[in-house]
């Protein structure tokens, strides 16, 4: 991956991103109960909402055309940065509840810090060790959070 | 009624009640500060403790927590763009840039000042007006209600930067996010895809940190260069605003008060619109629009003053008509009914020293806020300078945690990653996220103004246009759309 990706004619590509979801919540609110005017049902307010929004993605896709084409472009470190910080916060759900605060917290931690160009060892070791101190003192002793914070299975 | 006064002198000046007063704004202030961790948890983990107390004392200090978290909320949303309330997202409009531009220390001390010129002006309404604001408050039925939402929606999105049919666009779609999960008139699920875990909507903290923090740090880790704020000058010179800037800082903060202490009267979404209101006004009456969104010190000191004061008027309709505005007022409503006061239009005649009592600690809070604030500035503003690589773990970190601290459910976490990754897609196709959240929030209110008011009228449509006030809203609305779209063909076409 060494070049940044592109996108071209995003507007076009959001109009007709908003246009899906808009028909997607209408064929949805179409099931639930429509009602009648003096007893509106469940829905009959979001199929209202449903056929704004597809009007307003309508509208963004037409303007496209008549507007100068641009490029989108998502800078290939994006990449790495987002799918670390994903994978962290992934980490931090799946361990949490089975092993505590703490673990949780250092995993995170670690995880996140390979979303950054640059690992700083030793900002690293910092901040995992430091960190789940200050969350603890704050969080469990000092906020009363209903967590452990070392556990080993459950 | 000075015999009152006096009566609430000496309850907030007693020594438990300037004991009390100060433990909740202290504790107030720094759940504020914390992204997620809400008021709303905390006032309910202190309500048993108030028991044991005169319920004039524990209210003052249930109340303390309440309008001192206004205070904290701010800082994250400004130094870190980690609002954790909707309200707080309003200040990140114009505070986050100033703090990309090295001014963070100046923007946190004009939100302390220009919460504390709201707040006391909103207590000093609560004090002289409360009786004919409830009965404001009691005039406004759903027909306004609806008028009233949908103004506060439009003007949001018409201070977009984007173009007002973006961000109509983005409210459309917060709404909807909004009407996720049971339907409380019907009881049918809606948009749940039959997860359990939506039944009671989308977690508001998740969705606000998602979609405004978390894409911060992924956008300052792709750019490659870890943010650059200048090295902040701790001085308390720094801190000031310029004279230029006091100019425009200080009208912007009456006019917040003002629109604050009547909005915040309305139960539900008083300071919330407060807040939307405040700054599209201060964006209309600007000569220089443009600089909105890129660190205008109106845009932080009205929204900021008008939500404050609207946290005090607030008090209105739940001590004079026993309506809570909302789930943390609903808290405070609790305190006194188990002591078996019951709030009423008589409240303040038959329990003076409670409701005197409560205004004067009010008083007395805000002081004490404000001197509590102001040196805390040089610590916050201290944090940034910690390098990025430190930094950006432990935002992560502190957003999973607050997350998680609502309601203890691990599927929150993940809600944090799913809005994280709509909110970077979102930038990168130009959308804000600011009308997104308000459409989540006013969303569910909305929908059930409307039914209230086809209800009331038997499916009428008219209805919606039959009240004075309601048509009034309606026209400047109108007005705020004509104008925003007048200017977009001008530019479009010349």
């Amino acid at each position: 991956m060494d070049q940044d990706f592109r996108i071209r004619r995003p507007d076009l590509i959001l109009g007709l991103a908003l246009v899906g979801v808009g028909v997607g919540a209408a064929a949805l609110s179409v099931n639930y109960d429509i009602g009648h005017l003096n007893d509106i049902g469940a829905g009959f307010f979001p199929l209202i909402v449903a056929a704004c929004l597809i009007l307003c993605g309508l509208l963004i896709g037409l303007f496209s055309f008549s507007s100068p084409e641009t490029t989108l472009v998502l800078p290939k470190n994006g990449v790495r940065a987002i799918l670390a910080i994903f994978c962290a916060i992934f980490a931090f759900s799946m361990t949490i509840e089975p092993l505590g605060l703490v673990p949780a917290i250092v995993l995170t931690v670690i995880i996140s810090a390979f979303g950054s160009h640059e690992v700083v060892g030793k900002h690293l070791l910092i901040v995992a060790i430091v960190l789940p101190i200050i969350c603890y003192l704050t969080f469990i002793m000092g906020l009363d959070l209903h967590v452990p914070a070392f556990q080993l299975g459950r | 009624m000075f015999s009152d006064f006096q009566l609430g002198l000496e309850v907030a000046l007693s020594w438990n009640g300037l004991l009390m007063c100060a433990v909740g704004v202290t504790l107030g202030t720094f759940i504020g500060v914390l992204p997620g961790v809400g008021v709303l948890a905390t006032i309910a983990m202190l309500l048993p403790i108030t028991f044991g107390m005169e319920p004039a004392i524990g209210l003052i200090m249930l109340a303390g927590v309440f309008y001192g978290a206004a205070y904290g909320g701010s800082t994250a949303g400004i130094l870190l763009n980690l609002p954790g309330t909707a309200n707080t997202a309003v200040t990140c409009l114009d505070g986050f840039p100033l703090n990309q531009q090295g001014r963070g220390a100046m923007a946190l001390f004009v939100t302390a000042i220009a919460s504390f010129v709201g707040s006391m002006f909103g207590a000093l309404i609560l004090a002289v007006l409360s009786h004919p604001l409830a009965e404001m408050a009691r005039g406004f039925g759903p027909q306004e209600y609806f008028a009233l939402l949908l103004l506060g929606i439009i003007a949001a999105s018409s201070f977009s930067s984007v173009g007002l049919v973006r961000a109509i666009a983005m409210t459309f779609f917060g709404i909807l996010i909004g009407l996720i999960g049971v339907d409380m008139n019907t009881g049918i699920e809606r948009f749940t895809f039959g997860s359990q875990f939506l039944y009671d909507g989308m977690p508001l903290v998740a969705l606000a940190i998602g979609l405004f923090g978390i894409p911060e740090v992924i956008k300052n880790l792709a750019e490659k260069n870890t943010p650059k704020i200048e090295q902040p000058h701790l001085s308390y010179k720094a801190m000031l605003p310029k004279r230029q800037e006091w100019k425009r800082a200080v009208p912007a903060m009456g006019r917040g008060a003002g629109i604050g202490s009547i909005l915040g009267v309305l139960p539900g979404a008083g300071s919330l619109i407060a807040s939307f209101v405040s700054y599209a006004v201060e964006r209309n009456l600007s000569k220089t629009p443009g600089k909105f969104g890129k660190g205008a010190i109106e845009g932080i000191s009205s929204p900021e003053s008008a939500n404050n004061a609207a946290i005090q008027t607030a008090f209105v309709p739940t001590l004079t008509l026993g309506v809570p505005g909302d789930s943390t007022m609903a808290i405070v409503l609790a305190a006194l009914l188990v002591h078996g006061i019951n709030p009423g239009p008589q409240f303040a005649s038959q329990h003076p020293d409670i409701f005197w009592g409560l205004i004067v600690s009010f008083l007395i809070g805000n002081f004490l806020l404000l001197i509590i604030n102001i040196p805390l500035i040089g610590i916050w503003v201290r944090l940034l300078s910690i390098p990025y690589t430190i930094l950006f773990p432990c935002i992560v970190v502190f957003s999973c945690v607050g997350v998680y601290s609502v309601r203890y459910e691990t599927i929150d976490v993940l809600f944090i990653a799913g809005f994280a990754a709509l909110g970077f897609a979102m930038r990168l196709f130009r959308l804000e996220a600011t009308p997104l959240l308000l459409g989540f929030v006013l969303g569910p209110m909305l929908e059930e103004h409307f039914r209230r008011t086809l209800l009331l009228s038997r499916g009428d449509l008219g209805a919606f246009v039959s009240q004075p006030i309601s048509i009034t809203l309606y026209l400047v609305s109108a007005g705020m759309v004509f104008w925003v779209a007048k200017n977009a063909l001008v530019k479009r076409f010349r």
